[in-house]
């Protein structure tokens, strides 16, 4: 037979279960429009995100035939100067470079990854300009495993050749410094060369100049919408500086963070 | 000049809350207050848990099915389209005829609860006090088609749970659950037993019922087509929730009444509540418990059997009735549903629990037989919706001697055997 103790936790479960099932109901009636709107945010964010994602990609594989004509100009010019081991080494360059660049599709890469990109990329320009080419690199240890937007340096330094050292003749000295300051990440880029200002104003196709600064811009936008960053050339004495600055974002294993 | 489908519908979308209201407003019936005392008698404390946790346990499975139904099929509006789409003609009829058989079954055994209420609640002849109560519904749910029913469905709910919870908790503190739980076991000590394999026998063909019921349930289709389709599962499954915590808080009532004597009979076990009473607050709140209860329950079975009647059998029949017409016979048939009705409850006395049952057998042949016409992606045999019938007729004649528990599984074994078969000679025939 049920003793008293059971019978009193029964009696306890009959009055508790329909203050259970009207408390389940008034929930649900007062907070169904809150959690319908909350709902409706994160499919708006969610889309936002798609679409960003979708911008971003695009960009990105915009940015990749830019990259690949200079390449191949640089590969045409060794051909026609007739510098047949040089041409064969850039080629082995270009298919390392080709290689990684095709595989990763991550939003976001290591500083020492687009380091690794932007030597490759040297080590193809240095068979065009020799001893005239001289780079100078300068990394702070924390910003190694810091994050930047795929092809971003390689970017700025592309430019920096075909508009300043291939545009002008005597010495190349180009300095990569990459620095951090209160949770942003700094890139500075010199070259010795006058490089002619970005006019914002001016309408983007691939064949513009600067195409490829406004790229960069552009994805520092879409991966930092509410943080300050900033892309900006400057001339300073006869040198032309590229100084980029985002929010510093280290590596902890995951690859994409948009 | 609104068109039927405003009729049925009323041309509303219910969300989680809402669906969640017309679903508790339909799903707590009269057999709930009609049948957990003679479950409480028959299985004790523990058939009373059982009966909670069957009739919550039934919406939940049917929840898992719900969404497929929306979307296999999308753009109906009842069951029946569902038979119009998937059956022949015989099968087409035959279902038909069941669903409407079903229907007249619930509407019956609210009528006979409101009977007993009125009988019991005013000094009055309860042909008067039902024949404006059926007045009321026939206003509501016939002539105000879902629109109008939706209103009253909410002011239904919050009597049902305003009840449950202050008369158990009031009795509970004046008299102590210790005088209570000796009343009870100087009166009625077979409740306190648990070890009773009948009852888990009885909760596990109960579910089985449960389960019939609802997946033939028209009003319950016709809800299952007007929630979000993106919130029905969810709908179904929190009023599953909501639905588990109130049989057994009327098992607790039942207590109440039964705990200082032997009781005479106990199909007005929990109307006698009315009689229990002192403070009269409690008993307005009881009264409109018993009457939200059993008018939404009928007035959600009278639409629904009213649409079903008009758009599936008048209107097949006929070959094509104006939206005007469909209005006005709705109109008809409701008001001569009702005032039969009237007329059936003076005459019919019957055992509640062994009246559901004897249809259970009918809900648990029917089961296998909605869930191939539901799921299967083929063509639906001819002899599928036979499958009910003979499951139904086979274990009600054939085996005597056995329990109505037993032969309702029976009814369910016969139906799935056939039903299994009607889909393998499908197949072998499109081969």
């Amino acid at each position: 037979m049920m003793p008293l103790e059971t019978f009193s936790l029964y009696v306890l479960l009959c009055v508790l279960a329909p203050l259970v099932g009207a408390f389940t109901l008034s929930f649900i009636m007062i907070f169904e429009r809150q959690i319908d709107s909350l709902q409706k945010e994160a499919n708006r964010l969610k889309l936002e995100k798609e679409l960003q994602h979708a911008n971003y990609d695009q960009l990105n594989q915009q940015i990749q035939p830019h990259f690949f004509f200079n390449a191949l100009n640089t590969m045409l010019s060794l051909a026609r100067l007739d510098r047949k081991d040089e041409l064969i080494k850039g080629l082995e360059v270009m298919a390392k470079f080709f290689k990684f660049k095709y595989i990763s599709h991550a939003s976001l890469i290591k500083v020492e990854d687009e380091l690794a990109y932007v030597n490759n990329y040297l080590e193809i320009q240095r068979l065009r300009f020799g001893d005239r080419l001289n780079v100078i690199q300068t990394l702070d240890k924390k910003c190694e495993v810091a994050l930047l937007p795929p092809f971003m340096i390689q970017t700025i330094v592309e430019n920096a050749f075909k508009h300043g050292f291939e545009k002008n003749v005597g010495p190349a000295t180009l300095k990569i410094i990459i620095h951090h300051a209160e949770d942003f990440m700094y890139i500075e880029i010199w070259n010795t060369h006058l490089i002619e200002p970005l006019h914002e104003k001016k309408v983007n196709t691939p064949h513009d100049e600067g195409y490829g600064i406004r790229n960069i811009q552009k994805r520092l936008h879409l991966l930092f919408p509410e943080q300050a960053t900033y892309l900006i050339m400057k001339h300073i004495g006869n040198e032309t500086l590229v100084e980029v600055k985002f929010p510093l974002t280290r590596y902890y294993g995951k690859e994409r963070l948009l | 000049m609104s068109t039927y489908r405003h009729y049925i519908t009323g041309s509303l979308v219910f969300g989680v809350s809402t669906g969640m209201i017309s679903l508790l407003a339909r799903w707590i019936t009269g057999n709930a207050l009609l049948s957990s005392p003679e479950a409480l008698i028959k299985y004790g404390l523990l058939g009373s848990i059982g009966l909670s946790l069957v009739g919550a346990l039934s919406m939940f499975f049917f929840g898992f099915i719900s969404t497929t139904i929306r979307e296999k099929f999308p753009d109906f509006e009842t069951i029946g389209d569902l038979f119009q789409k998937r059956l022949n003609n015989d099968g087409y009829w035959i279902m038909t005829c069941i669903i409407l058989l079903i229907g007249l079954d619930s509407i019956f055994v609210q009528a006979v609860g409101a009977s007993i209420l009125f009988d019991l609640a005013f000094n009055i002849p309860f042909t008067t006090s039902l024949f404006f109560f059926f007045l009321y519904c026939f206003i509501v749910a016939g002539i105000g088609g879902m629109k109008w029913l939706q209103r009253f469905e909410g002011f239904s709910v919050f009597f049902i749970f305003a009840a449950i919870i202050f008369i158990p908790l009031y009795f509970f503190i004046q008299e102590g659950a210790f005088s209570i739980y000796d009343g009870i076991r100087l009166y009625h000590p077979y409740l306190l037993f648990a070890k009773n394999q009948e009852t888990y026998f009885f909760m596990i063909t109960f579910m089985l019922i449960g389960f019939g019921r609802i997946i033939t349930d028209a009003s319950t289709w016709q809800r299952l087509y007007m929630i979000e389709q993106n919130k029905i599962r969810l709908t179904f499954w929190s009023t599953a929730f909501v639905l588990g915590t109130i049989p057994i808080a009327l098992s607790s009532m039942l207590m109440i009444v039964i705990f200082e004597g032997p009781f005479h009979e106990i199909n007005l076990l929990l109307f006698q509540l009315l009689t229990k009473m002192d403070p009269i607050f409690l008993i307005v709140v009881f009264f409109l418990f018993c009457f939200g209860t059993l008018s939404t329950t009928i007035q959600a079975d009278l639409h629904a059997m009213t649409v079903h009647f008009i758009k599936h059998i008048r209107l097949p029949l006929k070959g094509s009735i104006s939206d005007k017409n469909m209005k006005k016979e709705s109109y008809i048939f409701s008001g001569s549903l009702l005032l039969l009705l009237l007329i059936a409850t003076h005459f019919i006395q019957f055992n509640f629990i062994d009246f559901l049952f004897l249809f259970g057998h009918l809900y648990a042949a029917i089961i296998p037989v909605m869930l191939v016409i539901i799921l299967s992606k083929d063509e639906i045999s001819r002899l599928l919706p036979y499958s009910a019938l003979i499951g139904c007729l086979f274990s009600i004649t054939l085996f005597p001697d056995l329990t109505s528990l037993q032969t309702i599984w029976i009814s369910f074994i016969i139906s799935s055997f056939i039903s299994i078969l009607s889909v393998l000679l499908e197949k072998r025939s499109m081969l």
